[in-house]
């Protein structure tokens, strides 16, 4: 198995007078899940925004391996998962897979209620229903990172060990960022975490890190 | 990825601004067919620049926030698909007007 490693970098991201981020940085390993954390307006969706090239920033510095990435082409290496929708409402869900190069009938053995969906265009499926698809078909597509923004959003509570398994199982030989409200989630899948407060990213090695950036309060 | 998936992504992108686009480069074509002046091809030209940009902006301020990802992630750009619908549109006023002035010669 090939290595790779992500570093993203100082990150700094201003709206106005108002700066969201001033040092934001994230790193990611083949084998690894990295977990973010952070409050809301923290600044975890524009980092992610702004790595992507969807958002423009003051400064963002981004690089696999030691070598800087081609913003512009970055989605071959970097598949990311936004917290909006991803898909476009009048596409069939099967040709969203062969665009990104998944096979759905592996996705419907993991799902069996998509096998009539097959032919349906997003607009059909409920907001939950295609958020687990848009999940599996990011997590899936070829990419050295996959950048999972709230997964388990919207998700319905009978699926979520499935995910936690297709991202456990996908990070084996992937780089896996995920960022979501459900401390308990992240905390079962993230091989090492961050947290954003402040405009800077900071490790978590313990509780009392997230307790101490005002992420979580005291026990 | 082959060139059916660049048209149908390109069509997925701003189906309804191409629309718009074939329905005022061929209204322009008709009134110019009718009326064979000159002067008409450069005002229906100069009218389509901001037309076309308020159509643009309107497409991109309507469009999901985070529908650009969907481009991005297959490993384009955020505007090439805006600027091929762009440049599409304006070969298409190009090639319909000649049409129109074609068969009449100078006016």
């Amino acid at each position: 198995m090939e290595s790779h490693r992500l570093i993203v970098d100082s990150v700094v991201v201003r709206f106005g007078q108002k700066t969201v981020l001033s040092g934001g940085y994230i790193t990611s390993s083949t084998g690894a899940v990295t977990g973010l954390l952070g409050r809301n307006g923290a600044g975890k969706s524009c980092m992610f925004r702004a790595l992507m090239g969807g958002l423009r920033v003051d400064n963002v510095m981004v690089s696999i391996d030691g070598k800087p990435v081609d913003r512009r082409i970055i989605g071959k290496s970097i598949k990311y998962l936004p917290q909006g929708r991803l898909l476009p409402e009048n596409i069939q869900l099967h040709r969203a897979f062969e665009l990104y190069g998944v096979n759905y009938w592996t996705f419907v053995n993991w799902f069996p209620k998509y096998s009539r969906f097959y032919d349906s265009a997003l607009w059909e499926l409920s907001g939950g229903e295609a958020r687990l698809a848009e999940l599996y078909l990011v997590l899936m597509s070829e990419a050295l990172f996959h950048i999972l923004d709230e997964p388990f959003s919207q998700i319905d509570p009978v699926h979520i060990e499935a995910v936690k398994q297709l991202i456990i199982e996908r990070s084996k030989d992937h780089g896996i960022i995920v960022t979501d409200h459900n401390y308990d989630a992240i905390s079962t899948v993230a091989d090492n975490l961050f947290v954003i407060a402040d405009g800077y990213t900071f490790p978590v090695t313990q509780r009392d890190d997230l307790v101490r950036h005002g992420y979580l309060r005291p026990q | 990825m082959n060139l059916r998936d660049h048209i149908y992504l390109t069509w997925l992108n701003g189906g309804w601004q191409i629309i718009i686009g074939i329905v005022y480069n061929v209204s322009a074509a008709l009134l110019v067919a009718f009326t064979h002046s000159y002067t008409l091809v450069v005002d229906t030209f100069i009218l389509k620049i901001p037309f076309t940009a308020l159509v643009f902006y309107l497409a991109h301020n309507l469009r999901p926030r985070d529908s650009c990802f969907f481009y991005i992630n297959l490993g384009f750009s955020r505007w090439r698909f805006q600027i091929v619908i762009l440049l599409v549109d304006f070969l298409l006023f190009a090639i319909l007007m000649t049409l129109a002035l074609l068969p009449n010669g100078k006016p």
